[in-house]
């Protein structure tokens, strides 16, 4: 194969990983990483190093249309990011010490579990309970477009949420995968916020969060230009659609696609670790 | 005095604006790159053997030679600094609106982004 071809097809999937980032909130690694590694063979480590960047130029690109739609909550993304950028880094520290089978098992059957919640929860009975105090303190509650209007929303269980995106940032600089999916989770699942809400903070957040990450592989010399560039340039155009098409997409059909892809995701973290292949 | 919405919109276009010039970079450089080397065939040694500095120093004198992969790990440089102008402009923001919970946040989160970029092993 030429190296045209292979930045050609990588281009393409990498166009997919984009649209089903910016829609998701998780970013493009779900389907960068398994290209690069079980299509091409490339290395895993140049493979996330792409990833991280697609996680970068998703997050850019589809951040910029959903700030400026209001869906994004700037001030809950920069609160739980605290937590999220120290877990990413203790996580990254940690890697030496922790056997990360284990842990990545646990994570699948949690992701799994995930996918049960996401698909269960009727979001419109509690998005207006009252706000948690340090929702009120902190002035978290927001307001999101819905059908032409703009709908208010409380934000719930701020401790437990903050917890989870630590969990998150810890598991990230762990396994290197991930942190979005466990981001949306938290602030579905336990600050109860409007799904679209979740998932564009995520989008917003994730960019810095990889950012962290991306300092150090480039300082191992795991970003290799020549994978890279036809990553971001195909995600960068798959994240600026998929923020286009996001206040077409009715919330069922969201979460059905986020369920599929935090499913595949597992399954892959799963065949890595049982086959050694990471 | 700036407004929050007002915020995000100059957020939005420090965003575009990032992402659109990285993205100039990054496909300059890849058109180059594939006009010379577009034609060979991809070994399974050939992309380990793509020799890529990790020192500050030496990633930046690959940045800044002008050769196809320098011009697109230029792009590259270009989409996580931007991650960097994002925040700041946070700390900025909330600083010039009095919201001193969340300057000390943003300013939090900032710090860890710009140590993480120093470290070192």
């Amino acid at each position: 194969m030429t190296i045209t071809l292979f930045s050609i097809i990588l281009l393409a999937f990498s166009f997919l990983a984009g649209l089903l980032g910016a829609l998701t909130g998780l970013g493009g690694g779900i389907v960068v990483i398994p290209v690069l590694v079980l299509l091409f063979h490339i290395d895993i480590h140049y493979a996330m190093g792409a990833s991280l960047i697609s996680v970068i130029a998703t997050s850019s690109g589809a951040a910029a249309a959903y700030l400026r739609e209001g869906y994004t909550n700037l001030r809950i993304g920069m609160f739980l990011e605290t937590a999220a950028v120290t877990g990413a880094f203790i996580g990254a520290l940690l890697i030496a010490v922790i056997s990360t089978t284990l842990l990545t098992i646990v994570f699948c059957f949690v992701l799994f579990f995930s996918a049960y919640l996401t698909m269960h929860r009727k979001e419109e009975d509690d998005i207006l309970a009252p706000s948690h105090t340090w929702g009120t303190f902190l002035k978290l509650d927001g307001t999101y477009p819905l059908q032409n209007r703009l709908q208010e929303y409380h934000v719930q269980h701020v401790p437990l949420g903050l917890f989870l995106m630590g969990i998150a940032g810890v598991l990230s600089g762990l396994l290197g995968i991930g942190s979005g999916a466990l981001k949306v989770l938290a602030m579905d699942q336990a600050l109860r916020l409007p799904y679209k809400v979740a998932t564009t903070t995520s989008n917003f957040m994730i960019g810095i969060t990889a950012a962290v990450s991306a300092g150090i592989y480039f300082s191992h010399g795991f970003i290799n230009p020549a994978i890279s560039f036809p990553v971001m340039i195909g995600v960068t155009g798959g994240s600026l659609f998929g923020a286009r098409i996001l206040s077409k997409i009715n919330i069922r059909t969201l979460r059905i696609i986020f369920s599929i892809v935090i499913c595949l995701i597992a399954i892959q973290m799963l065949y890595k670790t049982l086959t050694g292949n990471a | 005095m700036l407004s929050a919405s007002k915020i995000q919109a100059i957020m939005g276009m420090l965003l575009l604006a990032g992402i659109y010039s990285s993205a100039i970079f990054v496909c300059l450089g890849g058109i180059l790159f594939l006009m010379q080397h577009g034609s060979e065939n991809i070994q399974a040694e050939w992309l380990h053997l793509t020799v890529i500095p990790t020192s500050r120093f030496a990633i930046w004198q690959l940045a800044l030679s002008f050769t196809p992969l320098g011009i697109i790990e230029l792009g590259l440089l270009l989409l996580v600094f931007t991650q960097i102008v994002r925040v700041a402009l946070l700390v900025g923001f909330y600083a010039a609106i009095r919201d001193y919970w969340f300057t000390l946040i943003s300013a939090f989160v900032l710090f860890v982004l710009v140590y993480s970029m120093f470290w070192r092993k």
